[in-house]
């Protein structure tokens, strides 16, 4: 809780300052009024003694103590106005959200031209009419607050009320109170009382400012304010009775600001709202920088945790289930077969052995991805398939060297096109990574600069690395763009990406990678946010790529059909590690490795028998954060024994069968036997828990 | 004739510029106690039509029939009858739900919309729900973000059955979702026809899921119907080239 509050010593020691004027808020007065009253003929205008640390004023009164009564007028005239500016603003924020749309904008314009006129103006206005004095300036500060809360409000609004589940409560019938009081007001309450805090040190600081110049709190009455100005003409006498009440402004301007700092974290905290978009892998152009989008999109799986706990208890039994993570017992007897060796002749366009990427998180580092040894051969097309967070991507982007801290990639070696990578530095890997291996991303929006031309963007690499001029790097990129199907490539590159549809842009992203003619492109998931139809065609320009040019293609998705159609051997990743890999044309019916089965068998096809249940699979993937050092699938398998919740199944080559690999202690025996799914009544019992 | 029948159906998404007809003229049934699958490309208007049904966007042109009266464009009192009879789950049940508020809150607050409910009575509703979607009555307490993607999409759908409707649209009610638990949800979805004789039209673009919740099926693409029928049928002998392509899709072709 502390961390999440983000309390610094710092922050404590300013939320004690906001208690204690809270305390003098109310026991200001009681206390002090006494003696801040008293008037003392011998005493007038004395300087700092022990008696009056502060001194007195013209009648003797001591400063400190009226600085201390003071906080109680300051503070609430304060609070006053920025209460009166957020009853206003909000009540008029909110109406834009209840209007039908041609009042919408009619509130929404008439906001946006009060907060067009400066604040002091407005102020100055009302103040004209409803007269000066401490009356006077709340009502003329707050009205002048009121436009800046009302925007905010309107903003907020308008974005949670576009929010899927406020839709979904209008749906089931939610009458519009109900709606802003429970989905609306409670979601946007953290950046309003951020906000409010800052009006009212503002307001504070306002109103300081008015009683200083005698329009605000008037005799004898007093503020801070009016404390100061009467210092202020003795400031080089006696500087306390100056620096006094200024210090209280400021001070206490401050304080608030932090105590609304801690009370937004704490309602934002409330509901921990990880919005993320499950299926959203971000797209990541080679050149751009990493690490923010892809925490981004990885973020994702951040823990649901208390259903975490569940599926993850039979494996937290396990005795090293709490080593670190990494830290995996030893594997026994078998040794993992290290990726099959790639075939004499050219070299493997990509090999990593015993990959490993981790990251920093609150509960120590975490693990996503465990000892990946994996090759891809000279002109060969590759697939992992996993279900989201199984740790794909993290694989992909690390393959191609594209992580950057605070993601640590941990390998035993890491060749591109036969070079070790690490072997180079700086340009020559820059080189050697843009010369050899191309990366599609799912969204091709985000690989393409939406301010530039095409044919800047398909020449650019061409021209650096191929070392061809201008000229032939048009020609090369038009040839490309016709090899991929794209009509009247020549019109194409002279068009901005918007001006192209989705599979046009997906095909353009390619060509830019193909332009240099890579070795290897590495695809993850470039056919997700496409329809069928361009997803083929997307596919058939990979492909293309492939026969044609000898590129290697590594293939990432969750779509089991995909992959299975377009790869010669095929991946199977599950928390973070390889379970099985296997020849495409087996997957279906030769499958071993249990999860591979159950997740064949879960998912429709046109041939599964309608009358009956779908297999399911109980529970659900272990999250990052929730690897065992045991068998990641134990939880959720059929066959888990003792051993699969204590020990790691190593991924070692399948007897008898070349360039197979398999995870797991008890791979089913029988390839033909049915798939190991379990029955529909069990997940049931799963679910519920 | 019962349960839902669209005719002419014409909406338009976005405004000014960036106006766009996603939905061009669709005639769509549901008749009571049919299932009927609804596929097509993203942006073929499957969405947006989903939406239109719920009222939560207003057609431009045609009718929106509910036995036999029309709801295109209603509001206020008129649109609370069409939704006490539709009802609509949403693809992300992570957005869908509001973070803040617990499980048993979200679906009182459904099972209450249209309907008084002692405190007691209440509390039994939302054990009722809970059980039908097949959780935990003790996930009551729980808020979405503690709860899997799965059980989060059972609470959405727990949510539309608050309501009592006799038809609930169901838009990719497993796009969302790993592919492990789909089968769970789907299950969930033939389970509960079965059981109430509720009507459903299941949105997706996956052929193989529509094929196998759905008794007819309806292909969209670019904000039209470009086939209809019954669901074997269909699949045997599509007439359309569009159709045909999703099935060589599904086929893993
Ligand atoms: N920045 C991050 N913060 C927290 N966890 C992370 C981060 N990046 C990755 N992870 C974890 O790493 C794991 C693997 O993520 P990865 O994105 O590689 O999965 P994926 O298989 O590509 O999933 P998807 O199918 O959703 O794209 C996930 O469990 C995720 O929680
Ligand atoms: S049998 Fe054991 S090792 Fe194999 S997948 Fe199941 S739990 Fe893991
Ligand atoms: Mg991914």
């Amino acid at each position: 809780m502390r961390e999440r509050l983000d309390l610094t010593p710092g922050r404590i020691a300013l939320l004690a300052v906001l208690a204690a004027l809270l305390a003098l808020v109310v026991a200001g007065p009681p206390l002090w009024s006494g003696a801040a009253d008293e008037i003392d003929t011998a005493a007038m205008r004395a300087g700092a003694s022990a008696a009056h640390p502060f001194g007195t004023d013209q009648l003797g009164r001591d400063l400190l103590a009226r600085v201390l009564v003071a906080t109680r007028l300051s503070l609430l005239l304060a609070l006053a106005t920025a209460a009166l500016g957020f009853a206003l603003g909000v009540a008029v924020g909110l109406l834009p959200a209840l209007l039908g749309p041609r009042l919408r904008s009619v509130v929404a314009t008439t906001i946006n031209l009060f907060v067009a006129i400066p604040g002091l103006l407005l102020a100055l206005l009302v103040a004209t009419i409803v007269g000066i004095g401490a009356k006077g300036a709340v009502i003329a500060l707050g009205v002048a607050l009121a436009p800046q809360a009302a925007r905010l409000t309107q903003t907020l609004a308008a974005s949670v009320g576009g929010a899927e589940y406020v839709a979904a409560s209008r749906v089931v019938g939610v009458r519009w109170p109900r709606l802003l009081g429970r989905h609306i007001l409670p979601n946007i309450a953290a950046p309003l009382v951020l906000q409010f805090a800052m009006a009212t040190s503002q307001a504070l600081l306002a109103l300081s400012a008015l009683s200083f110049l005698g329009l605000g709190v008037q005799s004898p009455d007093y503020d801070w304010g009016a404390l100061l100005s009467v210092g202020l003409d003795r400031m080089y006498v006696t500087p306390m009775a100056a620096l006094g009440p200024g210090l209280a402004i400021v001070l206490a301007g401050v304080a608030i600001n932090a105590g609304g700092d801690v009370l937004a974290a704490a309602i934002a905290t409330d509901a921990p709202q990880r919005a993320r978009r499950r299926r959203r892998a971000a797209g990541l152009a080679p050149s751009a920088t990493l690490a923010a989008p892809v925490a981004e999109a990885l973020a994702d799986e951040a823990a649901p945790a208390a259903a975490a706990s569940a599926a993850a208890a039979p494996a937290a039994a396990a005795p090293a289930a709490d080593a670190a993570p990494g830290d995996v017992p030893a594997a026994p007897a078998v040794d993992p077969a290290p990726a099959p060796p790639a075939p004499a002749g050219p070299p493997a366009a990509l090999r990593v052995e015993r990959l490993s990427v981790s990251l920093p998180a609150a509960e120590g580092a975490v693990t996503p991805v465990r000892e990946v040894s994996l090759t891809v051969g000279h002109g060969e097309r590759v697939g992992i398939v996993g279900e989201s967070g199984s740790g794909k991507s993290l694989t992909a982007l690390a393959a191609a060297a594209l992580l950057e801290p605070p993601f640590a990639v941990e390998t035993a070696a890491h060749e591109i096109a036969g070079e070790p990578l690490f072997a180079r530095a700086g340009t020559g890997r820059r080189r050697l990574l843009g010369r050899s291996l191309a990366v599609v991303f799912q969204d091709p929006l985000s690989a393409l600069n939406p301010a530039l031309r095409l044919r800047r963007q398909l020449t650019e690499a061409a021209i650096e690395h191929r070392d061809l001029d201008a000229g032939e790097a048009t020609e090369a990129a038009i040839e490309r763009l016709r090899e991929l199907r794209l009509t009247r490539p020549e019109q194409r590159l002279g068009q901005h990406p918007h001006e192209l549809s989705g599979g046009m842009r997906q095909r353009a992203v390619i060509a830019m990678g193909m332009t240099v003619r890579p070795g290897l492109i590495v695809a993850d998931e470039p056919t997700t946010a496409l329809d069928v139809a361009v997803e083929r065609e997307v596919l058939a320009a990979l492909r293309r790529a492939n026969d044609e040019d000898g590129t290697a293609i590594l293939l990432i998705s969750h779509d089991i059909g995909v992959i299975a159609s377009f790869c010669e051997r095929v991946l199977v990743m599950y928390g973070g590690r390889i379970v099985e890999e296997l020849p495409a044309a087996d997957l279906r019916e030769r499958a071993v490795h249990p999860y591979t089965r159950a997740l064949l068998a879960a998912v429709p096809d046109m041939e599964t028998d309608r009358d009956r249940p779908l297999p399911t699979i109980p529970g659900r993937p272990p999250t990052a954060a929730e690897l065992p050092a045991s068998c990641a699938f134990a939880a959720r398998c059929a066959f888990a024994s003792e051993r699969c919740r204590a020990q790691q199944p190593p991924l070692v080559a399948l007897d008898g069968a070349p360039g197979r690999r398999v995870a797991c202690w008890h791979p089913a025996p029988d390839a033909a036997a049915p798939a190991p799914a379990a029955a529909a009544g069990d997940e049931r019992e799963e679910e519920r828990r | 004739m019962s349960g839902l029948a669209v005719r002419g159906l014409r909406v338009q998404v976005g405004s000014g510029r960036n106006a766009h007809v996603a939905v061009d003229g669709v005639d769509l049934d549901v008749p009571a106690g049919t299932v009927v699958g609804l596929v097509g490309e993203s942006g073929s208007g499957k969405s947006t039509l989903a939406r239109a049904t719920v009222g939560l966007v207003a057609p431009v042109a045609g009718r929106i029939e509910y036995d036999g009266e029309d709801f295109a464009g209603a509001r206020g009192r008129r649109l609370r009858r069409l939704r006490r009879r539709v009802q609509l789950v949403f693809q992300d049940p992570r957005a869908s739900l509001d973070p803040r508020m617990t499980v048993g809150e979200t679906l009182a607050e459904a099972a209450t919309a249209h309907r008084r409910l002692g405190r007691a009575a209440r509390a039994a509703e939302v054990r009722r729900l809970l059980e039908q979607v097949q959780l935990d009555p003790a996930h009551a307490a729980s808020r979405p973000a503690s709860l899997s993607g799965g059980q989060r999409q059972r609470v959405s759908l727990a949510r539309a059955l608050a309501v009592r409707p006799d038809l609930i649209v169901a838009d990719e009610p497993t796009a969302a979702l790993d592919v492990s638990v789909q089968g769970a949800v789907l299950n969930l979805l033939r389970d509960l026809r079965e059981q109430s004789g509720l009507s459903l039209l299941v949105i997706s673009h996956d052929m193989a899921i529509v094929r196998y919740v759905s008794d007819r099926v309806a292909v969209m693409r670019g904000g039209r119907i470009v086939e209809e029928g019954e669901a074997a049928a269909l699949m045997a002998s599509p007439r359309n080239d569009y159709t045909r392509l999703l099935l060589d899709a599904a086929a893993g072709g």
